[in-house]
This record gives C-alpha cells, sequence and structure tokens, in this order.
C-alpha cells in the first residue's frame, strides 16, 4: 500500500466518522460548508467521467499515451468525492429534501466514494492495465453509480420528474410515464362545470411552485400542492388570508421585484395572468368546490379565461362536456342528405339542417350522434309530427328550428324531454294553446317563436306563467304597432 | 396538394432570410424535432374543420360556439349626430346660444369650425321609452318602440375625423385603403351558410356611395372570393350576372357544359386544382342567375310587410334595402351590409342641415329599422342575427357655422371623440347601455369603446377570437383589430 491510498482510506474514515455522528445541533457554520455540497459534486463526477472515458480510450481505441493520466485522476476524483461526500452529509441534516430519494442519494453517494478509492487502490500503478479481473468491474460499477446518484441529486434539488418533463411524448410513454399533463392540458368548455380550483389554481400551484414546496420536499416547512397544506402555511405562518389576498404572503413574494430575496419563485416569473388569477380566487375567499361559473368575475379575469381558451361565455349545453361523434358515422349521415357542421372548433356538438328532402332515413342516421347534436334545423321541410317523434334521443338539443313545417300539437309531446332546449321556432306551424303544455317541462327555454300559429295571447300568457324567463314571441303585438302606428 | 394561389402565396413570403434560416438551423432542428417527435401532436382531425384551399367559402367552425351565424350592419353614412338621437343632454341646452369656453378648443381638430363656435343645444325633445328607460329623441317614433332590443355603446370613439380614412377604420379597423373589411374577414373566418348566394351582401341607398368607395367593402389582402357583393335593388341585381339576350338558360347550360368538358380534360392532364375551383365558381354563378333575383324581388311580399317597412318595389330606398336585409338574413347570407348616405349635418345646405336634410334621413330609416328588428325578431331570426347600427363618428356639441349670422339651417361639424352605436340581436345583452359621455357630449367620460374594441366583440359574438382570425401577408400575420381590441363584455347577454 502506497501513502496515497493510506491517505484515501484516511479520509473514507473521517466521512464515515463524520456520518455517523452527524452533528444533530445544526450551527450555521455547518450550514454554511454544506450548501457547498451542489458546487463540489461537480468535482468528482467531472474527473471520474474523465479518468473513465481515457481509459476506455487507451484501452480499446490505441489511444495509449493518455492511460498514463489514469491513476492520478482516479486519485483526484476520489478526494474530491470524498470533500464533496462530507459537504453533503452536512447538507442532508439540515433538512427539507424528500426522505426516500434523500436515503437512496447518501447510500449511492457512499458507494460512490468506495467505488473511486478502490479503483484507484487497483490501478495506481503508472503505464498499462495490469490485466486484473477486479479492475474493469469496478470501473464499470463507478460509471453507472456516478450516473444513478448524479440524478437522485438532481431530483432532490429540482424535484421529481425535473428531467423527463419535456421528454417527447413517445419515449415518454416508452419508460412508462403518464401523459404530460400542464395548463394547456386544462379541458376547455369544460371550466363551468369544474371547480375552480380543482382545474385551475391547483395546476398552477403546482407547476410553478411544486417542485420546492410539496409534500415530501417542503422548503420552508410549506407545501403548495394541495389546499389543506395550503392553508396551513409553512414556518413563517399562514401564506393565504382568504378573502384578502393584500395579506396574503404569496400574492406578496410573487410581486416582490426581481433580485428581492424574498421573491417567489426565486429564478422564474408567474405569468401575470396566472397571478392575477390566484389573486382573484383568494380575494373570492380561496373556495374548494365553487365552480368557475359560480364565482364573481371581474372583467380582467373574464379577459384572462378567454385568453387561456376557457370560453367563458358559454352557456347551457355547451358546458357540458362530450366526446366527439364518430367521424365515418358523421360522413354517412351526410350522404343520407344533411348538412353537418362542428358548432365550434373547441366543441364536440353539431349543428344539423337538411342539404336536400329530409326523409326518415336521414334522421335515423343522426342516431349515432344522439348526444352531439345541439342544434337542429328543419325549417321549411317536409317535418311533420312523425319527424319531431324521432327527435326524443336528442338529449342535447338546445336550438330547434320548425318553422313552416306541418308540425302540430301532437309532435310536440316528442320533444318535452329536450331538457337543454333553449331556443324553439315553431312560427308557420298548426300548433295550438293546447299543444303547449307539452313544453312546461323546458325549464332552459328562453325564447318560443308562434308567430302565424294558432296560439293565442292567453294560451302564450298562460305558458308564460309556467315558465316565467320565457321570452314567448307572437310576432301580432309588434306588426300591429308598426303599421297602427304613427 | 396546393393550389396557384396559395403557391404565388408562399412566394411572396420566402425572403433571403427564410434560405439562410433554413439552410443552417432550419432543417437540422426539423429533422431533431420527427426524431424526437418533440412538434406539439396534431389537432384531431374533424371533417369540415380544416380550410381547403379550393373551396375558399366552404363553413368553418368558429372557436367559440357563435351567439350570432351572421350580421347586418347598418352604416349610416355622413356621422349622423348622436346629439339628435339617443346622447340626451339637458345642460347642453342650457349652454345653447352660449360661446364655447376655450379650454373645450385647445388640442383639438376639427374639419370646419374656425374660431370660437357657439354651443348649440338639442334640436329634438328627448323621452324615454321602454323597460330599460333609454332616451330617445322624437325623431325616432318607430325605433323607440323596439328599444328594449338593442344595447347601447354611448362612448364610441375613432381617431379620425374624416369622412374616408374615419368609414375605412369602421370597416376595415384601419384608416388607410388596402385592409380587408368586416365582412371579408368574417366570411374567410367562416365560410358560407348557404350554397347559391354570395356570402357578403353590399346593399347602397341615399344616392351617393361612401367617400371611402368600395374599399369599405373590400376584401383587402385576402383572395378576392372574400369581397363584398353589391346587389341593387333595382334593374339586375348583380350586375353582368344574367345571360345576354339570345342566349336562353338552356343554351347557357349547354355551354358551360362543354367550357366544363374542356376543363375536365384539362385538369385530367395537368393536374392544377385551380381548375376545380374555377369550374365550381361557374357553377355557382349559374345557380346565382336564378336565386339572387328571387332572392331580391321583394314584389312577392305581403302588402301588410310592405306597410310595415314602408318599401316602394322598384325603387332604392333604405327602407327596400332593410326587407332585402331580412331575406338574405333568412337565406343564410353570411354578411349584409347597408349603407345610407346623408347624415353629414353641417348646416351649410338644405340638405345638410340638422333642422331639414337631417329629419329626411330619420323619417328614410326610422320605420325600416324597427320593422327589421321586428321581422327578424317573430320570425326567430333576432335570436342568432346581429344587427349593428353607427356611422363613422360622432358631432360636436358646438354650432358650425360656415354661412354667417342669417344662415337658416342648423348644424354641427364632425367629433370624433364621442359617438353612439347600437348592437341588437344574437348574444346582445338587450335593454343595456354602456359608457357615457360628458354632459355635453363632448367626450366619453365611463365605459369608452374604440372602433377595434367593437370589431373584437362583434367578432365575438360570431364566435371568432379576434387574436385567431390571422391572415399572413407580407411576411406577418394580419388581424382586424391589428395589435388592438378588447371585447366589451358589459353588453354580451
Amino acid at each position: 500500500m502506497t501513502k496515497s491510498v493510506w491517505g484515501l482510506l484516511a479520509g473514507l474514515a473521517t466521512l464515515l466518522a463524520v456520518l455517523v455522528t452527524a452533528p444533530s445541533q445544526q450551527s450555521d457554520l455547518w450550514q454554511f460548508l454544506g450548501r457547498f455540497h451542489p458546487t463540489l459534486v461537480h468535482l468528482p463526477i467531472g474527473i471520474l467521467v474523465v479518468a473513465l472515458a481515457l481509459e476506455l480510450a487507451g484501452r480499446y481505441f490505441g489511444a495509449k499515451s493518455v492511460l498514463g493520466s489514469v491513476p492520478m485522476l482516479l486519485l483526484l476524483g476520489a478526494w474530491s468525492a470524498i470533500v464533496a461526500a462530507l459537504a453533503g452529509t452536512l447538507l442532508s441534516n439540515w433538512g427539507g429534501y424528500q426522505p426516500t430519494t434523500l436515503m437512496w442519494h447518501r447510500i449511492v453517494g457512499l458507494v460512490v466514494v468506495v467505488l473511486a478509492v478502490v479503483a484507484y487502490a487497483l490501478r495506481r500503478q503508472p503505464g498499462p492495465p495490469n490485466g486484473l479481473a477486479w479492475y474493469p468491474i469496478t470501473a464499470a460499477l463507478l460509471g453507472v453509480g456516478l450516473a444513478v446518484g448524479g440524478h437522485l441529486g438532481g431530483t432532490l434539488t429540482h424535484g421529481e420528474g425535473y428531467l423527463t418533463d419535456n421528454l417527447a411524448p413517445p419515449l415518454r410513454s416508452l419508460l412508462g410515464l403518464p401523459a404530460k399533463t400542464n395548463l394547456g392540458a386544462v379541458p376547455t368548455g369544460n371550466l363551468d362545470s369544474a371547480p375552480a380550483y380543482q382545474a385551475l389554481i391547483q395546476p398552477m400551484l403546482t407547476q410553478r411552485c411544486g417542485n420546492c414546496h410539496n409534500p415530501d420536499r417542503k422548503s420552508g416547512g410549506l407545501s403548495l400542492t394541495n389546499l389543506t397544506d395550503l392553508l396551513a402555511g409553512g414556518r413563517n405562518g399562514k401564506v393565504i388570508v382568504p378573502g384578502r389576498s393584500a395579506e396574503s404572503e404569496v400574492i406578496r413574494r410573487i410581486w416582490l421585484p426581481p433580485g428581492h430575496q424574498d421573491r417567489m419563485p426565486p429564478d422564474r416569473t408567474i405569468p401575470i395572468a396566472e397571478a392575477e388569477l390566484i389573486k382573484w380566487w383568494i380575494d373570492q375567499g380561496a373556495p374548494d368546490e365553487l365552480k368557475l361559473a359560480e364565482m364573481e368575475r371581474p372583467t380582467a379575469v373574464r379577459r384572462i379565461l378567454d385568453s387561456y381558451g376557457l370560453d367563458d361565455l358559454a352557456t347551457g349545453v355547451f358546458t357540458v362536456k362530450i366526446a366527439p361523434a364518430d367521424s365515418a358515422a358523421i360522413a354517412s349521415a351526410q350522404r343520407s342528405g344533411l348538412r353537418i357542421a362542428p358548432i365550434a372548433s373547441n366543441s364536440a356538438f353539431l349543428a344539423v339542417a337538411t342539404s336536400g328532402p329530409l326523409t326518415a332515413a336521414s334522421l335515423d342516421a343522426l342516431k349515432p350522434m344522439a348526444a352531439q347534436v345541439a342544434w337542429l334545423d328543419l325549417a321549411g321541410t317536409a317535418a311533420d309530427d312523425s319527424t319531431v317523434g324521432r327527435l326524443t334521443i336528442l338529449r342535447h338539443l338546445a336550438r330547434l328550428s320548425l318553422q313552416n313545417t306541418r308540425v302540430t300539437d301532437r309532435g310536440l309531446e316528442g320533444i318535452k324531454d329536450l331538457g337543454y332546449l333553449e331556443y324553439l321556432n315553431l312560427y308557420g306551424t298548426q300548433v295550438t294553446d293546447d299543444g303547449l303544455s307539452a313544453l312546461h317541462q323546458l325549464k332552459r327555454l328562453r325564447s318560443l317563436f308562434l308567430w302565424g300559429t294558432k296560439v293565442t295571447a292567453g294560451g302564450a300568457d298562460s305558458l308564460r306563467r309556467v315558465l316565467p324567463r320565457l321570452d314567448v314571441s307572437l310576432g301580432l303585438e309588434a306588426v300591429s304597432d308598426s303599421t297602427t302606428g304613427r | 396538394m396546393t393550389t396557384s394561389e396559395e403557391r404565388a402565396r408562399q412566394l411572396q413570403t420566402i425572403t433571403r432570410r427564410h434560405f439562410l434560416e433554413a439552410g443552417t438551423t432550419g432543417i437540422g432542428a426539423a429533422a431533431l424535432a420527427s426524431l424526437l417527435g418533440c412538434d406539439s401532436p396534431p389537432a384531431v382531425e374533424v371533417a369540415g374543420t380544416a380550410r381547403n384551399l379550393l373551396d375558399p367559402l366552404a363553413t368553418l367552425p368558429p372557436h367559440y360556439p357563435p351567439k350570432a351565424k351572421r350580421v347586418i350592419y347598418l352604416h349610416m353614412a355622413g356621422a349622423p349626430s348622436q346629439l339628435e338621437l339617443f346622447d340626451y343632454k339637458p345642460v347642453l341646452a342650457r349652454l345653447d346660444g352660449q360661446l364655447c369656453p376655450e379650454s373645450l378648443m385647445a388640442g383639438k381638430r376639427f374639419a370646419f369650425i374656425r374660431g370660437i363656435p357657439k354651443m348649440l343645444g338639442p334640436q329634438v325633445a328627448f323621452r324615454q321609452h321602454g323597460q330599460s328607460r333609454a332616451w330617445v329623441s322624437d325623431h325616432l317614433p318607430h325605433f323607440a318602440k323596439v328599444v328594449d332590443e338593442v344595447a347601447f355603446l354611448k362612448a364610441m370613439h375613432t381617431d379620425q375625423f374624416n369622412h374616408a380614412p374615419a368609414q375605412l377604420m369602421v370597416h376595415t379597423g384601419s384608416p388607410r385603403i388596402g385592409r380587408p373589411s368586416m365582412g371579408s374577414w368574417v366570411t374567410y373566418g367562416l365560410g358560407t351558410e348557404n350554397q347559391n348566394l354570395p356570402a357578403f351582401v353590399v346593399l347602397l341607398s341615399g344616392g351617393v356611395a361612401p367617400d371611402a368607395g368600395a374599399s369599405v367593402y373590400g376584401s383587402g389582402f385576402l383572395p378576392t372570393v372574400y369581397q363584398g357583393v353589391q346587389c341593387r335593388s333595382s334593374g339586375d341585381p348583380v350586375l353582368y350576372l344574367s345571360d345576354p339576350q339570345g342566349m336562353p338558360r338552356e343554351l347557357r347550360r349547354k355551354s358551360l357544359d362543354a367550357i366544363n368538358e374542356i376543363n375536365q380534360r384539362e385538369h385530367a392532364e395537368r393536374q392544377d386544382p385551380q381548375i376545380l375551383t374555377r369550374m365550381a365558381q361557374y357553377e355557382m354563378a349559374f345557380r346565382m342567375q336564378l336565386s339572387v333575383p328571387e332572392a331580391m324581388d321583394i314584389e312577392q311580399e305581403s302588402a301588410e310587410t310592405h306597410a310595415m317597412y314602408g318599401t316602394t318595389p322598384g325603387a332604392t330606398s333604405f327602407a327596400n334595402n332593410c326587407l332585402l336585409a331580412q331575406r338574405l338574413a333568412e337565406r343564410g347570407v353570411r354578411f349584409v351590409q347597408l349603407f345610407h348616405w346623408g347624415w353629414d349635418s353641417h348646416g351649410a345646405s338644405a340638405s345638410e342641415a340638422l333642422n331639414r336634410g337631417f329629419l329626411d334621413r330619420c323619417r328614410e330609416t326610422d320605420q325600416a329599422i324597427a320593422a327589421l328588428i321586428v321581422d327578424l325578431k317573430r320570425r326567430g331570426l333576432l335570436d342568432e342575427t346581429l344587427v349593428v347600427w353607427g356611422g363613422e363618428f360622432g358631432r360636436t356639441p358646438m354650432l358650425e357655422n360656415r354661412s354667417g349670422d342669417d344662415n337658416p339651417f342648423v348644424g354641427r361639424d364632425h367629433n370624433n371623440s364621442a359617438f353612439t352605436m347600437w348592437l341588437a340581436g344574437g348574444g346582445v345583452r338587450a335593454g343595456a347601455t354602456h359608457g357615457e359621455t360628458d354632459e355635453i357630449g363632448y367626450e366619453g367620460v365611463s365605459g369608452k369603446v374604440d372602433v377595434n374594441d367593437l370589431h373584437a366583440t362583434i367578432l365575438r359574438l360570431m364566435g371568432l377570437d379576434h387574436e385567431r382570425l390571422t391572415y399572413l401577408f407580407q411576411g406577418r400575420k394580419f388581424r382586424l383589430t391589428d395589435v388592438a381590441g378588447n371585447v366589451v363584455r358589459e353588453i354580451l347577454a
């Protein structure tokens, strides 16, 4: 054994001693030194990787001249590993790291130190390798250990998934990782039915703050990845005062100037729109269950929501989330004389009109997309009571145009359960007062057009009494005004 | 497949910069991205959602479920006085005849007023109407009855104070020639809803075309298929559309078939998809020869309807155009643009005096506009049709008097700082009033809305996000609202 090996073993012994006696009372000095770990740790990684690379180059690629440097590099690498591990030990006691990952990082780190020392001991002779079987195995294990230990260290600092967050989707699925979730993946058009906190605010907090403030790694004793932790606050007290954003530490820190030591996140900036939404949610009392539609939304907030592609103006059936209809079924329905088009590019709902004569077959072709048809225009077609009878399956129908058809009171029975119906146009049909009772259950109905039917003013009034929010238009009052006016 | 139009566009936009970019980083980055599968996943393809360059007028879905499927835009060219129609200012009545304080003139530029003018009180009585208790002047007795259907924008403003640039501003979003009009943008964004009529129809009345000319309904840098088609209410509705004498429809059909056959052969040989587009347009014109005269023929309407609108078949009048607008809306025309000239009430002559010509303009339009709203409403069309009324700017609370003290005519100068517009129909909060002007109606003091905001709002009601409706031209994306515009949510239902 040479002096250098004894020296290394002494260093290793010191490291083990510090590990075992791990000073429980943290002094500022220890913490100060411990924080050099992330810097120092790059030395053994870099030096040992170069040593292994030169070894490979010399052995397998004919660069014999570089082999002489390997022992010296291994020695330097082993020493720097010991120093980095010492600092790491001090840092790990300072706390705030995810315990399981930390445990594995310490084990692997220690193994790397030991392997580096062993590798040097086996390879200290200058000149070409002497063919010892133990040496290649040690070197290979050292390489693996560096990669694993380094990755675990990165995970501790930056959080789980830091490395793979932006990995290409095919490779993600290859690694068995779930599909990436971010704000862009918030289901659009659906926000009125999802609680604002869960669908909007928490994803923002998790994405912007979750790396350091999660239940596993509570920086400052604070976790921001669920509402309970959020309201509980951290080591310095509460961070959210529901209803009072101005007194909430979260908001204060977001708006501190760049470079201020208390600013959060320390190294990045939360987009103004997100900061505004978080502030708004706190001002609304930091509600857990309230849906977007149930909360008061100032114009500024509505604009932000709109810019996220969340259709804040969506009402009625458009707040329902449904899967798109089968495109082959749509194509076949189009061939049967129907004009079918998506109502909007952010919606699976369909608008249907006729492009030729209406037949029973064309209505049957709508069956595979019964849940998606929201608007149906049969105005001026041969539609009659039996046609309307087939519409009962269109449970999401919101607009129905039957004007100038042969529909009578009997036909209206077919639509009496279409609970999403908002607009019903029956002008120029045979409908009478008696038929209107079929509409009594249509609580969402807002516009009903009865010009040119046999419905009387009295009949319209009694319907208005049942459905006070319904605008019944007979067309008569306005006409007489204009013609007999001035 | 690319059309030659698309190819031409591509060539226009490729510059030396592109060559350098593609030659250095472009190819490598593209290859790497495709290797790693890093580019964003392709959007789900739904039939009928992608733009088909061969069928430029095919229906396209908007960004959001629309509140209005179509627009009837009533432009009062010349800029009507808000102070004699909707913006009731009792304080101005008390100040009538007094000299305007100099502070009100500081920093202002007027088209005609020179020196210190006198203040001019409202030239008509105002009353509150409907459940909304909105103020409407006695000049509009018919409109007063439908006032609950509309939402007022009382503090509109624009940065142009002369007619032509201000009209371009209102219709294209820019005071200079070359931008597409609102109707063109909407047609480009949504396509047509009917197969036999133009998607964007323009109807003129008042005897004079708008100062800014056809540019206010032109397609600018958009493909020309999106420009407004002017239809006349007497004679041939569309010029050069009908067959010439001695060309019966059957012969026309035969010659079209022959042309089609030649074009088919040409297409089989050259595979240029532009040929198919051309064939489709010939067929469209052939169908329009029947459908346009049918749509434009108001003689079929009942006597009751004519009485309601105050229409005279065969004449060129604003009333006729309102009835036509209703007929075109019912037939699925996307954008109907009406212009009525003669609102430029300077008081320099009888025809442009608040106490003469202005009254005639009110009489020509009042009943027809009210009838249009009533008619659309009873047919269930108002629910899905957006009706917009307005001029290109407003008028001053000061008297303009170019002709001296013995001028029997009363008039006001241009005022770009305050004017009133109203919207009615699909998605509009009926009965609402947004914005307020100062106590003399000179400038907006709250709820100010500019032209870009109006455009953003109109597009939003049609389900279009004004920031996403873009067209690549001269190396950058253009919008109707260019780099401005906020949706006026206060008037949305």
